[in-house]
């Protein structure tokens, strides 16, 4: 029995492997209660649901992700190689000034542009007035609020996702091979189309992938924009028509698409071990621009930038100020700011305790079941919010029920909700979602310390738990605290199981902003976004360090800039 | 060595004979200065390689006639048309260049035909094909055309970086440490036919190289390079047997280093009396003698110096001694000696030393 268990968990010791089987089981649960609530489910509603409800919440999904697919890929692969293929005036502030639209969440976006698009907001009448008509009647762009808006302010936002592991593999894998296609006698395009696309097309998978779980994700922009989602339909089902079951349907309904979007892109890495191959390779050498095309492909990197990050950020610069002239910072500002803060401070904290042990359990033994039970605690990610939600309410009101019934009868003392209500809901499920953005983090960090380091400790009569305190603990700080910082702002722009686990009466400013915009009320809700949105540019600046700062003191020449590879940030682990 | 004692594979002058010239290349990166003009020919069938330490320019001279890099100050010219310069930067693609890459940067997504059919753009389609199986064939892999890069070993990935670069018939082929991932059996072998199927094609040739033996066996003229400049240029032999510097002469091969003072243009040692021309008396000189220089014998000779045998190491088809001369004011000296393993040498032995005034080199110190 011994050797089986050796086989399957690798000797990591039980403390270690008890704590990853606890995080897998807490991450799946949610999961599993949805696919009990949803077979043991209401006959009344499904008729309704799958008569009226679900074909169109499906098809306004697949038209969004399919839609969102072709912006993301097409505007992140493109700037990528612009910026790293071409030289041309402003492309080094370009280079990271792409990123920045990753800073504004999806519902901030469409908040933004609710306003700005409106036909006598600032946008249109600047037009009409550039153009010479003087009147809405004569001349207005097509309503934003649509579907067509919705896919072009989602893709706006998050085509970073594509473009940042796009821009790491043209610059730093496929460098050598895209110099060798140029010795060849290959032009700009046949090197583009035979070379440097084919190779990129896993990274461009990944991140599309990860583009489009954010898109489903997405509650406020659909709801703002008039797009039935499933995430929407999921969302009004149970708070309109308070059905668990009906939303639990229609959230698996969703998992489904999760599953085929995983699936996908498995499928389009599939050959991506060999494709990494040339690692010795310089990294690419940007080809200078004439003066005219130098402007032109400026002009084109700027629209991105523009649309994605500096109008909506510019509008909430200016609303932000008008109403801080207007009222002062406003006390319920105050208590959000502080709410949101304490709140993703406790979640992070948890997460990246429960993500050190689940990277160094990894760590200590690549046996299969160990590997399986680490997997497990990380599909959180992948989980959308609103389904991670409501498949969290079942085993929370269970729990806080029998606890209350159970403390009644023996103490007489009523505990009341005790997770529902205290927040610990939704640290749960902050924490179920973002792990894997800390373990990914964290295992990338302990990937850099030599594994003759650990076996050396452990030779010195360390045991595991000192070995990690003393080894990884110190050596690991920087990924762990850049991991910390990840969360952390994550956790701070969650809206939609923020929405729906929160307690009474406890308001994020995630939550604040989508109260004014769904009632239509425009007070100090620019205030919380653009609180949101600086938050959002921290990751961006460690995202831009880690891609471009050699280490102080080395010289690099393009000829010996080979490590840089190895600090190409990921920006989820999958 | 330099003639291939086999017939060519191909028929001879299968290109016709191009010309590389750059002058007055400088190049920095942020601060540092790479290269610090450097001037270099090629002719027409010629191997020239490129040695030097790590960092002493000679990738970013290959880069800068590759067109990877542009030209700061100098200029580049193939058979007299300038291709780079300050102003002038001919495009990568358009030079006409091969290169083989240190990685050899085979395109992973493609079969080894597809590769090298890669650089045969302006072929018909059935031609591009044909080409890339007769590279393939002479290379030794026309049976694993359909095969991707992958599954192939270092040693075969070579071989078909090699076919892909010389396929198009470049004007000049370029070579960037095109031996450093193979093992060393791997790499003798690979030396071999890569001279062969250079000097068949009749290409001008540039090599890089850190490996100065590689450089000796592969090169017509070696360039070694020294922080940004060429600090000599010549045969092997010259550069074996005539350094002109004392790193030139450490590179190249181990040196004994002995410090002496010049007297009447001669520097005196222990092991002897040395010409050191130009040196004015009392000047500090070091002596640079090759352990194969240093000969050993059982009895006293006209001129030897007697010398004790410290250590000896039996190395094959001939044995290190670490020996130690010594005079009778007390001063002493140790240096190796390479000897023949056939004699009998063991530690604590007293033996004759004799110098071969060819492997000496006395510079200023």
């Amino acid at each position: 029995m011994r050797s089986l268990s050796v086989r399957l968990f690798g000797g990591v010791g039980a403390g270690w492997l008890l704590v990853t089987a606890v995080v897998a089981t807490l991450v799946l649960l949610p999961v599993l209660s949805l696919a009990s609530h949803a077979l043991k489910g209401s006959g009344e509603l499904w008729p309704h649901l799958a008569a009226y409800v679900l074909p169109q919440a499906l098809q306004d999904s697949l038209f969004l992700l399919a839609g969102v697919g072709v912006m993301v890929v097409f505007i992140g692969s493109g700037m990528a190689w612009l910026v790293t293929a071409y030289d041309f005036p402003g492309r080094r502030v370009l280079d990271w000034a792409l990123l920045l639209p990753l800073a504004v969440p999806t519902y901030i976006v469409a908040f933004a542009y609710l306003d700005l698009w409106h036909p006598v907001g600032a946008l249109q009448t600047g037009l009409r007035e550039l153009l010479g008509y003087s009147n809405p009647r004569e001349f207005r762009l097509p309503d934003i609020r649509s579907m067509w808006g919705c896919i072009l302010l989602l893709g706006l936002v998050l085509y970073p996702y594509v473009y940042l592991p796009a821009r790491a593999l043209f610059q730093m894998q496929a460098g050598g091979l895209i110099d060798a296609s140029r010795t060849l006698g290959a032009g700009p395009w046949r090197t583009f189309f035979r070379v440097a696309l084919p190779l990129a097309r896993p990274a461009i998978a990944v991140g599309a992938s990860l583009a489009l779980m954010e898109a489903l994700n997405d509650i406020g922009a659909a709801e703002f924009l008039g797009v039935r989602t499933l995430t929407v339909s999921i969302y009004s089902t149970w708070v309109n028509r308070s059905s668990l079951p009906g939303a639990a349907q229609i959230a698996l309904v969703m998992l489904a698409i999760v599953l085929s979007l995983i699936a996908l892109e498995r499928w389009a890495r599939r050959r991506q071990r060999y494709a990494a191959s040339s690692r010795q390779a310089a990294r690419l050498v940007p080809r200078r621009l004439s003066p005219l095309r130098g402007l032109l492909a400026l002009a084109v990197c700027c629209v991105p930038v523009l649309l994605g990050f500096a109008m909506p950020a510019g509008y909430l610069v200016v609303e932000a100020a008008r109403r801080f002239s207007f009222a002062g910072l406003e006390q319920i500002i105050l208590r959000e700011t502080f709410n949101t803060l304490w709140i993703s401070a406790v979640a992070t904290l948890f997460a990246t305790a429960l993500a050190f042990v689940l990277a160094y359990t990894l760590r200590q033994a690549r046996a299969p079941l160990t590997h399986a039970l680490v997997r497990c605690a990380s599909l959180g990610y992948a989980v959308p919010g609103t389904v991670l939600a409501i498949g969290l309410l079942g085993p929370l009101a269970w729990f806080d029920n029998t606890l209350d019934s159970a403390s009644s009868q023996f103490f007489g003392i009523s505990t009341g909700l005790l997770l529902s209500g205290s927040g610990a809901a939704l640290v749960y499920a902050y924490v179920a979602r973002f792990l894997a953005v800390s373990s990914g983090g964290i295992e990338a960090g302990f990937s850099k310390i030599p594994h003759s380091v650990d076996d050396a400790a452990r030779s010195l009569g360390a045991s595991a738990g000192r070995v990690a305190g003393r080894i990884h603990l110190p050596l690991g700080r920087p990924a762990i605290a850049a991991a910390m910082l990840l969360v952390f702002v994550d956790c701070m722009k969650e809206l939609p199981a923020t929405l729906l686990l929160r307690p009474l009466n406890f308001e994020t400013l995630a939550t604040h902003l989508y109260g004014e915009a769904a009632r239509g009320t425009y007070e100090s809700g620019a205030v919380a976004a653009l609180l949101i949105v600086l938050a959002g540019l921290l990751p961006i600046v460690l995202l831009s360090r880690l891609g471009h700062h050699a280490p102080a003191g080395k010289r690099r020449t393009p000829v010996e800039a080979v490590d840089a590879a190895d600090s190409v940030p990921t920006l989820n682990a999958s | 060595m330099k003639t291939p004692d086999f017939p060519p594979a191909l028929p001879a002058g299968l290109t016709t004979g191009h010309r590389l010239h750059a002058s007055g290349l400088r190049h920095r990166y942020d601060r540092s200065d790479v290269l610090r003009d450097v001037s270099v020919s090629v002719a027409p069938g010629e191997i020239l390689c490129l040695v030097g330490p790590s960092g002493c320019g000679k990738s970013t001279l290959l880069r800068l006639i590759a067109g990877l890099e542009r030209v700061q100050a100098g200029s580049i010219e193939i058979d007299g048309e300038l291709i780079a310069s300050a102003d002038r930067h001919v495009l990568p693609e358009r030079r006409d260049v091969g290169l083989v890459f240190q990685d050899f940067a085979l395109f992973p997504h493609m079969s080894l035909a597809d590769n090298v059919a890669f650089g045969l753009g302006k072929l018909p389609r059935a031609q591009r094909k044909s080409v890339a199986l007769d590279m393939l064939s002479r290379v030794g892999l026309a049976d694993r055309a359909d095969d991707a890069p992958h599954v192939l070993s270092g040693g075969q990935q070579q071989r078909v970086a090699l076919a892909r670069a010389l396929a198009s018939r470049p004007r000049l082929m370029l070579l960037d440490e095109p031996f450093s991932n193979l093992d060393v059996r791997l790499r003798h072998r690979m030396r071999i036919d890569t001279l062969r199927l250079l000097k068949d094609s009749n290409s001008a040739s540039i090599m890089v190289t850190h490996d100065p033996d590689e450089a000796m066996f592969m090169a017509d003229r070696i360039a070694l390079m020294n922080e940004g400049r060429i600090v000599q240029l010549g045969s092997p032999a010259e550069l074996y047997r005539q350094p002109q510097s004392p790193f030139a002469a450490e590179f190249f091969g181990d040196v004994n280093r002995i410090d002496a003072v010049a007297v009447q243009g001669r520097a005196v040692t222990l092991l002897g009396i040395f010409d050191a021309p130009g040196i004015a008396d009392g000047g500090r000189v070091q002596v640079l003698l090759r352990p194969e220089a240093l000969l050993a014998h059982a009895q006293a000779l006209p001129g030897s110096v007697p010398a004790q045998v410290l250590a000896s190491h039996m190395l094959g088809g001939y044995s290190l001694l670490e020996l130690t001369v010594q005079a009778s004011d007390g001063r002493q000296v140790t240096v190796q000696a390479q000897v023949p393993s056939a004699g009998q040498w063991h530690a604590g032995q007293t033996v004759h030393v004799t110098v071969n005034p060819a492997g000496v080199f006395v510079f200023p110190a």
